[in-house]
């Protein structure tokens, strides 16, 4: 994951610091974060919207983006 | 001081001046966080106490010629008070059951003192299996912060807080004047005076991340504590109500979270009511559900959380391209 510097907390306390070969903005670092299955993982990361992003695996970033879309739909939708 | 006060004080008292005899009112007005006057009132009152029949030889009995000259304190004729305790089971385990959630909060240095409360409890309880039927579960600070909260509060100095806030998901630092620590619903509390918000704010004992205890002395503040007997809902209650229409698979919110009204809906799902104080945490909320909840009122409430959605969404496309598309 690259969280932003300071945001998502219990995220960043709970990885490991990692390398990444993504060109990410200033102000991010990357982490391996462990989680115990893709959907909780999904959950968990898509509350903090554009302080973290899923580098890898692309399944997870793939359910990220899927939650991050269905959220401006059920807006719109309403 | 309340009469109620006074009394849980009195009968602390009468046992602590059994075990030291002639101890000096300056030490005994320190052990209880009290002034000396206020400790020779209640000697006064003291005095008249005794068994039913209240004549001199029920009442207890202290040396007031001794008091008020030596400035120290003998007491007898409270024989009665060494007879051993019984309790019931309901009594014991309600005895234990606060002292270990107290357990929770008390830092490591004084977990000794609880353990030792606890194993003379539970040896007065007896027999009564009631104390192992039921375990307390506090979530509180690591050790190291817990010590330095229950310092800074103990000796009424400010705190450099480091915390995690969660609606928001980001650390602050702040500076703030504690004022107590509770535990509700599991959690450990501590209620402090921010000077980041110049208000009263509750800070979970879990998401401080750092503690430093200054030098600098707590300001008096003319603030009201909350009243928590009833739970979080009656701080709740003035807070903005949202309606939010729940998919089947995001009920759990209902089940979660106190809710001021929640109806089925056709087809599955819930519409429920809830109190919002902080628009952060319901955009938190709607985003984590990712759909599963449309916002029904106050209009625009789900806006923030869309605009987040669509700036991540934006930043997956120009940090990653064609590979976070699906």
């Amino acid at each position: 994951l690259a969280i932003r510097t300071g945001k998502a907390p219990a995220l960043a306390r709970r990885g490991e610091p990692a390398v990444s070969d993504v060109k990410l903005p200033a102000g991010f670092g990357v982490y391996a974060v462990g989680f115990t299955d893709f959907r909780s993982a999904a959950e968990e990361i898509t509350q903090h919207a554009a302080d973290v992003v899923v580098l890898e695996p692309a399944e997870l970033r793939e359910l990220v983006v899927r939650g991050l879309t269905a959220v401006v739909e059920s807006v719109n939708a309403a | 001081m309340t009469s109620r006060a006074q009394v849980r004080r009195l009968l602390s008292l009468v046992p602590y001046l059994r075990e030291h005899d002639g101890v000096a009112m300056a030490d005994v007005a320190a052990a209880f966080g009290i002034n000396v006057k206020t400790l020779r009132e209640d000697l006064s009152v003291l005095w008249m106490c005794g068994m039913p029949g209240l004549a001199p030889g029920d009442l207890i009995d202290i040396d007031m010629d001794a008091v008020d000259g030596e400035g120290v304190i003998h007491l007898s004729n409270a024989d009665y008070l060494t007879r051993p305790l019984r309790l019931s089971a309901d009594e014991a385990l309600a005895l234990v059951l606060a002292l270990r959630t107290l357990r929770g909060i008390a830092g490591p240095g004084k977990r000794d003192a609880v353990d030792r409360a606890l194993k003379k409890l539970e040896a007065a309880a007896g027999n009564l299996p009631a104390t192992d039927q039921a375990t307390v579960a506090v979530t509180a600070a690591r050790d190291d912060i817990q010590a330095r909260v229950n310092d800074g509060l103990q000796r009424g100095k400010r705190l450099d807080l480091t915390y995690d806030v969660a609606s928001r998901a980001e650390t602050t630092r702040r500076m703030v004047d504690p004022l107590r620590v509770f535990v509700l619903e599991g959690y450990g509390y501590l209620e402090a005076w921010c000077y980041s918000a110049n208000a009263l704010r509750t800070f979970r004992l879990d998401r401080i991340a750092a503690v430093e205890v200054t030098s600098i002395d707590v300001a008096p503040h003319d603030v009201q504590l909350k009243d928590l007997s009833t739970g979080w809902w009656e701080a709740l209650k003035n807070a903005p109500l949202v309606t939010l229409e729940l998919e089947p698979w995001a009920v759990w919110v209902a089940e979660y979270y106190p809710t001021e009204a929640a109806s089925a809906r056709p087809g599955g799902g819930l519409i429920v009511t809830l109190h919002v104080t902080d628009p952060a945490w319901l955009r938190s909320l709607l985003l984590r559900l990712q759909g599963g909840a449309r916002v029904l009122s106050p209009e625009g409430a789900g806006n923030s959380a869309a605009e987040a959605a669509q700036e991540a969404l934006e930043q997956y496309a120009v940090l990653l391209g064609a590979a976070a598309r699906t």
